[in-house]
């Protein structure tokens, strides 16, 4: 089974390592590919990421993406439509409600990243959760933030993914598992994340394709989008 | 010979049933053993709790620990593996040195588990 992790931000926004470093260890570890998303710092930040990553030659499979972390709603549109067409990956980094809700309303967003971050509840709703079937947006389960609590505030975060995990279920929408890492220490063996998913109480079916075919599937849409087949929902140029 | 008396070994239908996870430690700098040991229990009691890590019956396999390569065997039961995969990939550090907990694979039994994992060989694989 192939493997995938969309969401790893390398040291050109904040984080730790290198691209070459989270290449080199994420094949160790095995994954089939990777999307590198850094935050969002204007579009040279990308031009960046994007040189940097065809530099490198690969056996594995890495996308450049984007992580959007938004004020307000308007901000995030307007973030959304500079970027969409630029990256394969469009994150948007979740905790305030109305940002979570416009989220999962907007079809060019990809996936919606903790969205129980700093909050009490679990972030999500819903009419959230149907938006987001909808739209065909991922809600994420974090890894990062999982590894950075400790005690009461982890298992708050714990009982809260184990929430959304549980109305993604019912809702149909689709879930899927990231590392967020911003180091190479953060990032685990995919089969590990899927042992921590079901021990939250997702089926390890579900985990299995949270890891391989939704990212896949993402990843695909995407594709036929950037080369311009896919024209709009439905409507695509087959050969 | 003043032995201490044993009470007789169950018959395999009575024993628990057991599960060996090989796990790797990738770290910055060398880790030793005890250190792995303690920071193992302490995130099994942590994400378990102590009705869970009682239940999954934890054993780390100390002959079994290849210094060197870093590589170790734990023992759960096979109900518990799951869980105990998760709360060692919840393991950041050790002491100062960052690491990485990487299971390897689970087995039924110790010896199966060094001839999966640890590349050692059958003994029948030398005839002839």
């Amino acid at each position: 089974m192939k493997f995938y992790d969309l969401h790893i931000q390398s040291n050109l926004s904040g984080g730790e390592s290198t691209v070459e470093q989270i290449i080199d260890f994420a094949k160790r570890l095995g994954y089939e590919g990777i999307a590198i998303c850094d935050n969002y710092q204007g579009l040279e930040k990308l031009k960046e990421l994007k040189d940097e990553i065809n530099k490198l030659e690969t056996d594995i499979e890495v996308y450049p993406g984007v992580k959007i972390q938004a004020e307000n709603v308007e901000e995030l549109k307007d973030m959304i439509s500079k970027v969409r067409e630029k990256v394969m990956i469009v994150i948007v980094s979740g905790g305030n409600y109305s940002i979570n809700r416009a989220a999962c309303e907007d079809p060019k967003v990809d996936i919606v990243s903790h969205p129980e971050a700093g909050r009490i509840d679990s972030g999500l709703d819903q009419p959230c959760l149907q938006l987001a079937t909808r739209n065909n947006v991922a809600i994420e389960m974090n890894f990062r933030e999982m590894l950075h609590s400790y005690r009461r505030p982890r298992s708050y975060i714990l009982n809260h993914i184990s929430k959304n995990i549980k109305l993604c279920n019912h809702f149909r929408t689709p879930m899927i598992i990231c590392s967020g890492a911003q180091s190479i220490w953060e990032m685990r063996n995919p089969r590990d994340l899927i042992s921590i998913a079901n021990s939250l109480e997702m089926e390890i079916g579900k985990a299995f394709l949270s890891m391989s075919s939704v990212p896949l599937e993402i990843i695909r849409e995407n594709k036929k989008t950037l080369e311009g087949k896919k024209i709009t929902e439905g409507v695509e140029i087959v050969e | 010979m003043n032995e201490e008396k044993r009470p007789k070994p169950l018959p395999p239908s009575l024993r628990g049933r057991r599960r060996y996870l090989a796990f790797h430690v990738i770290s910055e700098e060398k880790v030793l053993l005890q250190d792995i040991i303690n920071t193992i229990w302490h995130s099994l009691l942590n994400f378990l709790g102590e009705t869970g890590t009682s239940k999954a019956n934890i054993r780390i396999i100390k002959d079994t620990y290849d210094e060197k390569r870093q590589m170790g065997i734990l023992r759960c039961s096979h109900d518990s593996v799951e869980g105990a995969r998760a709360a060692l990939a919840l393991i950041q550090r050790i002491g100062d040195t960052r690491v990485v907990f990487r299971v390897l694979g689970i087995s039924g039994s110790v010896k199966a588990t060094k001839i999966k994992f640890f590349g050692e060989s059958r003994l029948t694989e030398f005839i002839r």
